[in-house]
């Protein structure tokens, strides 16, 4: 019931957050309240799940559609880590853009995580791959809200992979029983003549199917040769989307493969060295290329994407295995790349809306600025390569000794660790001397002291009595502009920065402060003005007194603090996003247990 | 009930060839539907109520998507790679193949089936002889090879998008002539995909139009994008008269 309380929950705040979001206004504000509660439920009750499949007796006792949907321990651990995270990211990306920022990434994040969640929970590996296949589409909520006709070339690519990534594995979930059975009858059960004809047929097709998955794979993660991709996605999106678009949209599509090939392929133990020749080779190609393009790249956000890809190259590693052994494995590395790929996402959002560059030369004694952000960034390294005994680490040396015998595996090894030049690069970088982009920006600051406002007094000729002044302030960049006699224009200039002072913010001007504003100009006797003012309001429909309720003001109010401290909270966010992350990668929430769980299988007719 | 489902993977096949070598959009989305819809019935044995009624809704709804993304479309779409000729030979050649594939398959298996393990569901109509899966087979194998050259070297969404959907239909195919009767969950599952496919499709569809006034991809972060994009016949330039 829960699971089917998450699919509702999600479903429909992403339909409302994608219909209010590109809107505007008061149907924006209804549809970013609406998709952030449901985030909030549906990462609640992702933690709420109680996995379960069978009684004592063997009796299915949970699970949506005669026992199709069955919610597990992996399941429940990754939508809570997905859940948390995308909070942090839809926060952060508030605060770096406004609603604006929300348009794509909530509805996307949502609709992912809904169909991410069907996939994942699937007993039914057909049913998997269509929810996996579908949930890519959430991508185009993103891209398709870019400008320019960049965004369609790049919507089209994305809607390309997605569907043919789906195809193939709906093709081998048909193609493999099929395969299996032939192979089956290769192997001796049946008479020469017909053990002759198929093995003819068995291997091949077997190995056909093996490396489609495994190139479905890859492209779905951008992996070498299908990394264009993965670039120009890069430039057309907000960088705070590229988490959800190159790491967690993937996530599902991965997890239905590793149990195809668990299920279907491995158990056979067939001799298909050629095929895993060609996956490993491919791993490798994508462990050096893409490790040595995140280094040599100028480009910040292209060089976070090529990490993505470096580090997903081991993923092939788990499907090349073809051993039941890589299942616990494969699984744990996809949830730590996704963990560890969110917190770098965000961190290089950060790092270019705060210095303004993408450029990571420019980039050039960051560190100093910023410590909060560095902190996050060496959280980040430590979660994506871990240490021994954190499951990420035991993961990568797992999956290459699973793959290839010495001394191969310590290449693979070694390979897996060529992305560290990357990272270090931009914490050195970043300790080196300050460019004129990272001086000019806001630095972080550790103590909470309140900042004092700049204040500005323009004396307006013709229209304010000579005891009025109108002055405009400054704080955190938030403009606000008041009218106030000279006798309080001299008093403390504090008080122009207490939200209730502040007499008319540009932006929208709540009643309560436009009263207090009215009260003041009455004092002075000036009708004019007043009037003035009264029209004003009438027309933005705020002229009665007190219609402004506590809620709304507490909210202007809390928007407004959260604005002002809007460089440390985006540090924070990473920060934390970045402690998510290597809690992950040491395997905080029994991952390893939960990796290792087996698949579920349906109980049905056929299968029992 | 056999020659006619036979007759129908024939006509999901024309329907297919529509899609791809129509020169109007209206007429690619009608020869789309034909083919989306009749893929879902080619099977042996004839799949649940519950699963038919889902394939066909989420069809339905997939192509009227794009129905709607094309109502500000030019009346013309850009030349096809291949006319009807082209494509319907293409066609005719892997339907044959496939077919012939199939029966070599069900020899296979029929072959070893009497010292074997029970097959179960699992491709029971072909060790049996019916004609059916051999069709959707047949079926698939055209369907794939009409759509796979428009959605690796696609150059207009409409024809992509065609492309991609043809592909699921192939899918499907393959699954009914191989796995047998499908569960009407997973049914509801590939319908859903259709439908979520088409709108996809859709989406890409109107944003091509609403950016650019027509269908073609242009990518303007390709710095060879002037050259990819430009028009077929700059290649043969007719001498002024």
């Amino acid at each position: 019931m829960r699971l089917l309380l998450l699919l509702v929950i999600g479903g429909v705040g992403a339909a409302v957050a994608a219909w209010g979001l590109p809107r505007g206004g008061r149907s924006a504000r209804i549809g970013t309240l609406v998709g952030v509660l449901a985030l909030v439920a549906i990462t609640g009750d992702g933690f709420l799940l109680r996995p379960g499949r069978l009684t004592d007796t063997g009796q299915p006792i949970t699970g949506l559609f005669d026992a199709h949907l069955v919610a597990t321990v992996y399941l429940r651990l990754i939508v809570g880590l997905w859940g948390l995270m995308s909070l942090l990211l839809v926060f952060a990306a508030w605060l770096l853009g406004g609603l604006e920022r929300l348009r794509g990434l909530l509805p996307a994040t949502l609709a992912a995580m809904t169909g991410g969640t069907v996939a994942m929970a699937s007993a039914d590996l057909a049913l998997g791959a269509a929810a996996a296949a579908a949930t890519g589409l959430a991508s185009l909520l993103v891209i398709l809200g870019a400008e320019g006709p960049a965004a369609v070339a790049a919507g089209a690519r994305e809607l390309r992979v997605t569907l043919l990534a789906g195809v193939v594995l709906l093709v081998a979930l048909a193609v493999v029983p099929i395969a299996a059975r032939l192979a089956l009858l290769a192997s001796g059960v049946a008479t020469a003549a017909a053990a002759a004809d198929a093995a003819e047929v068995a291997g091949p097709a077997m190995g056909i199917v093996t490396l489609a998955v495994g190139f479905a794979v890859a492209g779905r993660w951008g992996m070498l040769p299908f990394h264009v991709r993965v670039s120009r996605l890069t430039d057309l999106v907000p960088p705070e989307t590229l988490p959800l678009l190159l790491a967690w949209v993937a996530v599902p599509f991965t997890v239905v493969a590793f149990a195809a090939v668990d299920r279907l392929v491995a158990p056979l133990a067939l001799p298909l060295d050629g095929e895993r020749a060609i996956l490993v080779v491919l791993a490798l190609l994508t462990l050096v290329g893409a490790s040595l393009a995140a280094f040599v790249h100028d480009d910040l956000r292209h060089a976070v994407g090529y990490l993505v890809v470096a580090d997903a190259g081991l993923l092939l590693l788990a499907i090349a295995a073809l051993d039941p052994d890589a299942w616990g494995p494969g699984r744990e590395w996809v949830v730590a790349l996704a963990a560890s790929k969110t917190a770098l996402g965000l961190w290089a959002a950060v790092a270019e809306d705060r210095f303004e560059t993408r450029s990571i030369p420019d980039l050039r004694g960051w560190l100093r600025r910023s410590p909060l952000l560095g902190a996050g960034l060496v959280l980040t390294t430590l979660a994506t390569f871990g240490i021994p005994g954190w499951i990420a680490f035991e993961a990568r040396t797992a999956l290459a000794t699973l793959v290839a015998g010495p001394p191969l595996d310590s290449l693979l090894v070694v390979a897996g660790f060529l992305s560290l030049p990357a990272y270090l690069r931009l914490l050195v970088l970043g300790a080196g001397a300050v460019t004129s982009r990272v001086d000019g920006a806001t630095p972080e600051r550790i103590t909470l002291r309140r900042r004092p406002p700049e204040t500005l007094s323009v004396e307006l000729e013709g229209v304010e009595p000579a005891s009025m002044v109108t002055s405009t302030t400054t704080v955190a960049g938030v403009i606000s502009v008041s009218r106030t006699s000279v006798r309080k224009a001299n008093g403390p200039a504090r008080d122009a920065a207490r939200p209730g002072a502040a007499a008319v913010a540009i932006d929208s001007a709540g009643a309560a402060v436009a009263d207090g504003a009215d009260r003041r100009a009455h004092d002075v006797g000036d009708r004019a003005a007043a009037a003035m003012r009264a029209r004003r309001l009438a027309r933005r429909g705020t002229a009665t007194p007190g219609r402004a309720t506590p809620a709304v003001a507490l909210g202007a109010r809390v928007a407004a603090t959260l604005r002002r401290n809007r460089t440390e909270l985006l540090s924070g966010t990473v920060l934390a996003l970045a402690i998510l992350a290597a809690l992950t990668s040491y395997g905080a929430l029994d991952l390893s247990g939960a990796a290792a769980e087996p698949a579920p299988i349906l109980v049905g007719r056929d299968s029992d | 009930m056999t020659p006619v489902l036979v007759v129908l993977a024939g006509l999901v096949v024309a329907g297919a060839v529509a899609a791809i070598a129509a020169t109007t959009p209206r007429l690619a989305v009608l020869g789309l539907l034909l083919a989306l819809v009749g893929a879902g019935y080619v099977a042996d044995p004839f799949p649940g109520p519950l699963g038919l009624g889902a394939r066909l809704a989420g069809t339905t709804l997939g192509t009227y998507l794009i129905w709607i993304a094309l109502r500000r479309s030019p009346v013309a779409m850009p030349a096809a790679s291949v006319g009807w000729p082209g494509a319907a030979a293409i066609a005719v050649v892997a339907f044959v193949a496939g077919w012939l594939g199939a029966g070599t398959l069900g020899a296979a298996l029929v072959s070893g089936s009497s010292e074997g393990p029970g097959l179960g569901t699992v491709g029971a109509a072909l060790v049996a002889g019916s004609p059916v899966p051999r069709a959707a087979l047949g079926a698939a194998l055209a369907l794939a090879t009409l759509a796979i050259p428009h959605v690796v070297l696609a150059r207009d969404t409409l024809r992509l998008g065609m492309g991609l959907m043809l592909l699921i239909a192939a899918a499907g195919l393959v699954a009914n002539a191989l796995v047998g009767r499908p569960d009407d969950v997973a049914a509801l599952g590939v319908a859903l995909l259709v439908a979520f496919a088409g709108a996809g499709v859709a989406a890409v569809i109107e944003g091509s139009i609403r950016r650019g006034g027509d269908l073609v991809i242009r990518d303007s972060l390709r710095p060879d994008a002037v050259i990819r994009h430009r028009a077929a016949d700059e290649a043969h330039r007719r001498p002024p008269a």
